[in-house]
């Protein structure tokens, strides 16, 4: 609020001096609004929370009388148990029972948080009718719910202007993310407490939107005339409710009108983060050895992203590891130019923690990475003339950079070469597990130093979700998610494996939208 | 001038040659220790960091065959970039399609191999 008074101190002294201007007043406008979004998360998160267990409950009651069960909602239900053991004890008893039943099941879940079952039941909603039937439409998961996780998720790089609001927040930020939580704490989930309670947030929201609309009118009224303010309404530019009673009920339209003045403010893009997360840079040491080369390629060549474990002790620093790969040579003798790997997601450099992981830029992305080793399935007709359009520029600061076609990097069956047309991110640590490979009848071990063979933790699966989305934005074919095993036979990436899915359905919360394929058949299809 | 250049050339690669060879020893000399579980063989041929990676959790298993002194295998060698008298060493099955992703880091230590760690290059 004390921001939003300087604010408007700055702008009654601008306007007193040069006149009353509608773009100032829509500026302020969107800032108000803004205010008031993030003042409402807790009542947003609570209604969100509210119609996910409401769901759960009714897909369970569908599925028992006449639907068999369904795979995505066992994997669901396997994981809130996982996620809060207490979830047995507060759902109704039929459910506990059916619950209990999968206890023993083998089923490896994707799901370690609530934001991905928040992610994977929107899923479940548009894919199995069914099992929602009976249940009105206004208790589905809408997009202002989506819009509520989306945001809290990024909560700490929002500007909220009362500390107590934001660490409250973060707490439900921390619920969302946490693969261990409490969050029914005692709550009583029945069908008519969670449909009163859904109501009553749902009512609460409209009153305080309302409220507040009014209250924005108020406070600028001398800054927006009346004439202004229902010029803007009526030409549909704003969420105001105050004279669209019959629209304000609908808080999916709210969003959308939030989400428009929110593009369009000027100030609020100030505020906005870039990017979902920081790309840290290293100046790292390179070859200066006149045969070390790179290739230099368009943006519109990306079309992958190849996930990556770098097979090494999770303390190990993307500088050290650019150390390492500078001992490296090709197969014709080249020595590497520097780190292969495009990005690097570390949990112990630079201030690093598993909780809280960083990203670091190995090659910049219109460098030609060394970490797929492969070519992609048979190029079709289409891709032929889709990459026949690119050139690409090879070479070093020695010898000079020459330009050549992309088809000079096809295999004898037509594939492309996997580096030129990825970006490789390499999650840092082991996920492979120890083995033996058979010598002449000898038990070589393989992959010795893998203690403890782990799964990824959640935040290093948003990260690398975080920074898939960032890059989609900034490389527009940039749709598809595959495994280092894609393009050849390797352990890589190990257990990460079964996570891809997860940062694919992650990415969707940031508003991103990737494919994942694990093998070339995949691709040809 | 020609033929001195010619000969350095031929020694230079003779030498890579000789390197290659003595590796081959040093890996069939590990493929032997490792069949056989002798602890004593393996801790000369590795470093302790390795030795120890190699030996925790009873990582070891030994070969159910006749002990053997040599055994059939194929090699690549690529030397390191940048630290002198290390190599970078795969090994398959005689009959395998194709080398894995896990190579073997020898140093030179006096004038013999000695392996100090195993790691993942990708191509």
């Amino acid at each position: 609020m004390k921001k939003i008074s300087i604010f408007l101190f700055v702008c009654l002294f601008t306007l007193s001096s040069f006149g009353v201007n509608k773009s100032q007043c829509q500026t302020l406008l969107d800032w108000m609004y803004r205010d008031l979004t993030i003042k409402n998360f807790e009542v947003s998160y609570e209604r969100a929370f509210n119609k996910l267990l409401l769901g759960i409950m009714t897909a369970h009651n569908n599925s028992r009388r006449s639907f068999g069960v369904n795979s995505d909602m066992t994997e669901i239900f396997q994981a809130l148990k996982r996620i809060e053991p207490e979830y047995k004890k507060y759902i109704s008893p039929n459910l506990t029972v059916w619950l209990s039943s999968f206890s023993s099941s083998s089923t490896t879940s994707e799901l370690n948080s609530f934001s991905d079952v928040f992610a994977k039941w929107q899923t479940l909603q548009s894919n199995s009718p069914e099992l929602f039937n009976g249940l009105d439409k206004s208790y589905y998961l809408d997009d202002w719910d989506q819009f509520t996780i989306k945001n809290l998720l990024n909560i700490n790089q929002m500007k909220v202007s009362s500390p107590e609001l934001k660490e409250r927040l973060s707490n439900l930020q921390d619920n969302l993310n946490l693969t261990s939580t409490n969050s029914l704490n005692g709550r009583q989930v029945n069908f008519q407490n969670l449909k009163t309670q859904i109501n009553t947030a749902q009512k609460k929201l409209v009153e305080d939107l309302n409220m507040g609309a009014v209250q924005v009118l108020d406070n600028f009224s001398d800054i927006c005339t009346s004439e202004e303010i229902n010029l803007l309404i009526t030409q549909g530019q704003y969420a105001c409710p105050v004279l669209r009673d019959e629209d304000f009920s609908d808080l999916n339209l709210q969003l959308k009108s939030i989400e428009d003045m929110l593009t369009k403010s000027k100030l609020l893009n100030e505020e906005t983060p870039k990017e979902l997360i920081p790309i840290n840079r290293i100046d790292y040491e390179q070859s200066t050895d006149p045969r070390s080369t790179y290739c230099t390629r368009p943006s519109e060549m990306l079309r992958m992203l190849v996930i990556h474990h770098t097979a090494t002790e999770e303390e190990m620093s993307p500088t050290e590891i650019n150390q390492m790969h500078l001992e490296n040579r090709t197969n014709s003798g080249e020595p590497w130019k520097m780190v292969g790997y495009n990005y690097m997601v570390s949990s112990s450099f630079d201030g690093a923690t598993p909780r809280n992981p960083k990203v670091f830029q190995g090659r910049e992305d219109t460098v030609k990475g060394a970490h797929a080793g492969g070519y992609s399935a048979p190029l079709s007709s289409y891709e032929t003339d889709f990459y026949e359009k690119l050139n690409i520029q090879c070479g070093n600061e020695e010898v000079g950079m020459k330009t050549g076609s992309a088809l000079d990097q096809l295999d004898s069956s037509g594939g492309i070469s996997g580096n030129l047309i990825s970006l490789g991110i390499a999650i840092i640590g082991n996920f492979s597990p120890f083995k033996f490979e058979l010598i002449d009848g000898v038990f070589v071990p393989i992959n010795p130093d893998s203690e403890p063979y782990d799964s990824p933790s959640n935040q290093q699966i948003d990260a690398t979700a975080r920074l898939a989305c960032d890059l989609q934005k900034k490389h527009k074919n940039l749709k598809t998610i595959v495994p280092h095993s894609y393009f050849k036979i390797t352990d890589c990436p190990g257990s990460l494996i079964k996570y891809l899915n997860q940062i694919k359905d992650r990415a969707t919360i940031y508003g991103c939208s990737f494919t994942v394929k694990h093998t070339k058949a995949e691709g040809n299809k | 001038m020609i033929k001195l250049f010619i000969i350095s050339l031929l020694l230079c690669s003779q030498n890579v040659m000789s390197n290659e060879g003595e590796i081959k020893i040093t890996i069939n000399s590990y493929l032997k220790a490792l069949s056989t579980q002798d602890l004593s063989s393996l801790k000369k041929l590795t470093t302790e960091k390795f030795y120890k990676s190699l030996t925790k959790n009873n990582n070891l298993k030994k070969s159910n065959g006749p002990t053997k002194d040599n055994f059939d295998f194929d090699i690549k060698v690529k030397k390191a970039e940048r630290i002198k008298g290390r190599f970078f060493v795969n090994i398959k099955n005689k009959h395998s399609d194709h080398f894995g992703d896990y190579w073997f880091v020898l140093d030179m230590r006096a004038k013999s191999y000695i392996i100090s760690e195993m790691r993942m290059i990708e191509e």
